[in-house]
């Protein structure tokens, strides 16, 4: 048996792995993840269990119990709890729905509502040379510091097609009837390390063969689009409104619509360096 | 919308201004309101000491080269600003 412990923003999570067969999935599962390998379980517990063929997940908390057969599925589950867990309960930062990359500690932040595209957008973004941080959720202070949970990128069960030209190790994907779980070394990508600042946030809206466009929002639409994507704001001192504003105020905000990877041509990668470097002026 | 009615802004409501543009935070849905230009207007003329009627003959006055458009405006805005509980009847 062995148990790993997620400790971010005040929540504790402790995910125990119950045979040997478990504990090598929920190493890739939490391998970009910031984790301590302990001794006893502290907060929030976790099981997982292969048995008879299937994978059983055991959140502790509230007994939520799944039966699950393929390891995409079981890998989306279970970081699918920590995510919650943390966005549930964190303390004194502000978790918004947003996957988020980074270039030389400058991160762009990508808040969207499942079926934005956010994880086939950040993809993509890993695939062309930014660094990973999270498909998910985001962690900002005050002061626009920033933390990810870490997860293999989530790609639904349909949408792997749509990647699969930007896999570089195409067996390292553990597919799911739901989801496919992506490490980033199957696109050859790294994780961000040290620490990263907020530089931009790019709001997108993916619509099948939809024209391409990258247009400056005000702060007021971009101020809009965020607070629909904070997820603890009933948690914090003034819903949060007034510090995401300033966030907002500080940091340069763009809307993207694309129709297809096709529509991302090699100079986007400019289009999102260019006001990612400038905000660090 | 009853163009008698008098309604005042929700004091709950959170309130950003941004380049000339407002944001408006109903901290009890959760929902945020995007106001600009003409919306503008019509919610900073909402301080519970004119109806609806008031503030359409007052824009009137104001705009006369738009007057006949502003009644749609000022009441599409009006019942905007009411579905998102951002603003609330005066009762006298």
């Amino acid at each position: 048996m062995a148990r790993w412990l997620i400790d971010m923003a005040g929540v504790q999570v402790t995910v125990v792995a119950k045979d040997a067969r478990s504990h090598e999935l929920v190493e890739t599962a939490l391998s970009a993840m910031d984790t301590e390998q302990v001794g006893s379980s502290v907060g929030i517990k976790l099981t997982l269990k292969y048995h008879n063929g299937f994978w059983e997940l055991c959140d502790h908390s509230n007994k939520l119990e799944r039966k699950l057969e393929q390891t995409g599925d079981v890998i989306y589950h279970l970081t699918d709890r920590i995510v919650f867990h943390i966005a549930d309960k964190a303390q004194n930062v502000h978790c918004l729905h947003a996957a988020s990359v980074a270039r030389d500690g400058r991160a762009i932040v990508v808040p969207a509502n499942s079926g934005a595209g956010k994880s086939t957008f950040t993809t993509w973004l890993a695939a062309n040379d930014f660094d990973y941080l999270t498909d998910e959720l985001i962690l900002v202070n005050d002061q626009g510091d920033l933390s990810a949970v870490s997860r293999p990128i989530q790609i639904k069960s349909h949408g792997l097609n749509a990647i699969e030209h930007l896999l570089k190790e195409p067996s390292l994907v553990h597919k799911g009837k739901y989801a496919n779980a992506l490490p980033i070394e199957c696109l050859g990508a790294n994780k961000a390390q040290g620490k990263q600042v907020l530089g931009l946030f790019v709001f997108p809206k993916y619509s099948k063969g939809g024209e391409f466009s990258f247009k400056k929002l005000s702060g007021a639409e971009a101020g809009m689009r965020l607070m629909a994507n904070h997820v603890n704001a009933r948690n914090l001192e003034g819903h949060g409104f007034k510090a995401m504003m300033a966030l907002i105020k500080s940091t340069p905000s763009y809307a993207l619509e694309y129709g297809g990877f096709d529509a991302l041509s090699a100079n986007f990668c400019d289009l999102l360096t260019n006001p990612l470097q400038a905000s660090s002026i | 919308m009853n163009k008698e009615l008098i309604f005042k802004q929700d004091p709950d409501c959170l309130v950003e201004e941004m380049d000339g543009e407002l944001l408006l935070f109903n901290p009890t849905k959760a929902t945020t309101l995007h106001l600009n230009g003409p919306s503008m207007v019509v919610w900073n003329l909402c301080t519970g000491e004119h109806s609806v009627a008031q503030m359409i003959e007052a824009l009137q006055e104001a705009f006369p080269d738009q007057a006949e458009q502003i009644e749609g405006d000022v009441l599409s805005v009006m019942k905007e600003l009411k579905e998102n509980d951002v603003i609330s009847e005066q009762v006298s």
